[in-house]
């Protein structure tokens, strides 16, 4: 009985721990992420190794970390990218998105990180600068994406590029890359 | 000996258990996990005027907490490689190859006598893949 009542302290801990600190998932995930991609290395190949194997490779994703520096957001911003390329791959194998692998699960490490982010920043003097407009970055994706400037000279304009235009997810989250990434530096 | 520089931040991960299928072949190999660990090498080989081949993914930091905004950096990689006397780069990413076509277009014209070759990562499972990424280092087939 006593045994039984240790174990399940123990267990109870282990929870109480995993919400407090969830990188203890990733720290037992990932190594045993290396050892199930060892044992697929090394065994013959077979259509089942092979997804498993690109399951294992889109693994490292971190929705729920709670650890944040600047310097941990751009190593996650970097890895993330690799993600959702591995991401996409699988996409592109099954003509659809299998459950849990469409660019939404990036999408929710990201507004994890950005959401810490955003706890730790305060107002300070030298970054008191006035916002730069939407339809500036718009103006700029437009543009990348084949629009002529010289017929994007007002907001209506970008609002009628875009309805026919609408910019995809991985697009979205370039954007979101590029706001993470000049953030990163006012948590440092 | 064959010397193999693999720049990759999954070679002392996830992909660990590949270097034995290029160490198998007699090959020396030296990992990096990051861009500028990995010049640090391709510098010591252009020095010694090393024949030697990299295998590399195309998404790399550049250190820790940089290359967030440097997408394509192994291509950048694979170009100092080539300058420094590799003849042999292999890349090794999920990066689709349609992506970086025209970067590996590029490489190929300024290095016509190098053997440059795409693999993806999502499909290092499949039956003979490993034995070609290693042929493709120069390592001879097999696995």
């Amino acid at each position: 009985m006593i045994w039984v009542i240790a174990v399940l302290l123990i267990f109870l801990l282990f929870l109480i721990l995993r919400f407090v600190q969830p990188e203890l998932i990733y720290a037992f995930k990932q190594p045993l992420a290396e050892v199930g991609m060892n044992r697929l290395l090394l065994s013959p190949p077979s259509r089942k190794a092979s997804e498993r194997f690109r399951a294992l490779l889109i693994s490292d994703l971190r929705q729920e970390t709670r650890f944040v520096s600047g310097v941990h957001v751009r190593d996650r911003l970097i890895k993330n990218r690799e993600l959702l390329r591995g991401l996409e791959s699988v996409r592109l194998e099954d003509s659809t998105y299998p459950s849990g692998r469409s660019p939404t699960v990036c999408l929710n490490e990201l507004a994890n990180l950005l959401g810490l982010i955003s706890f730790r920043i305060r107002p300070s003097g030298p970054y008191d600068e006035s916002p730069v407009e939407a339809a500036k970055f718009l103006h700029t994706i437009a543009v990348c994406n084949g629009a002529d400037p010289s017929g994007l000279s007002g907001i209506s304009d970008l609002e009628i590029w875009f309805q026919s235009h609408p910019i995809t997810i991985e697009q979205a989250i370039e954007l979101i890359y590029a706001a993470m990434y000049a953030l990163s530096y006012r948590i440092e | 000996m064959s010397q193999v520089l693999w720049a990759d931040d999954d070679s002392i991960g996830l992909l660990r258990s590949l270097s034995r299928f290029i160490e198998r072949k007699g090959a020396v190999l030296t990992r990096a996990i990051n861009y500028d660990d990995a010049i640090i090498h391709i510098r010591q080989y252009g020095l010694v005027r090393a024949d030697f081949a990299l295998l590399a993914d195309i998404i790399l930091p550049i250190s820790e907490g940089r290359g967030a905004l440097s997408p394509y950096l192994g291509i950048d990689l694979a170009r100092e490689a080539l300058n420094a006397g590799a003849t042999r780069v292999s890349f090794l990413s999920v990066v689709p190859e349609t992506e970086i076509a025209s970067d590996l277009n590029r490489l190929v014209e300024a290095h016509p006598k190098a053997s440059i070759r795409y693999f993806h990562k999502a499909t290092l499972l499949e039956v003979n893949r490993i034995a070609e990424i290693v042929t493709a280092l120069g390592l001879g087939g097999g696995s």
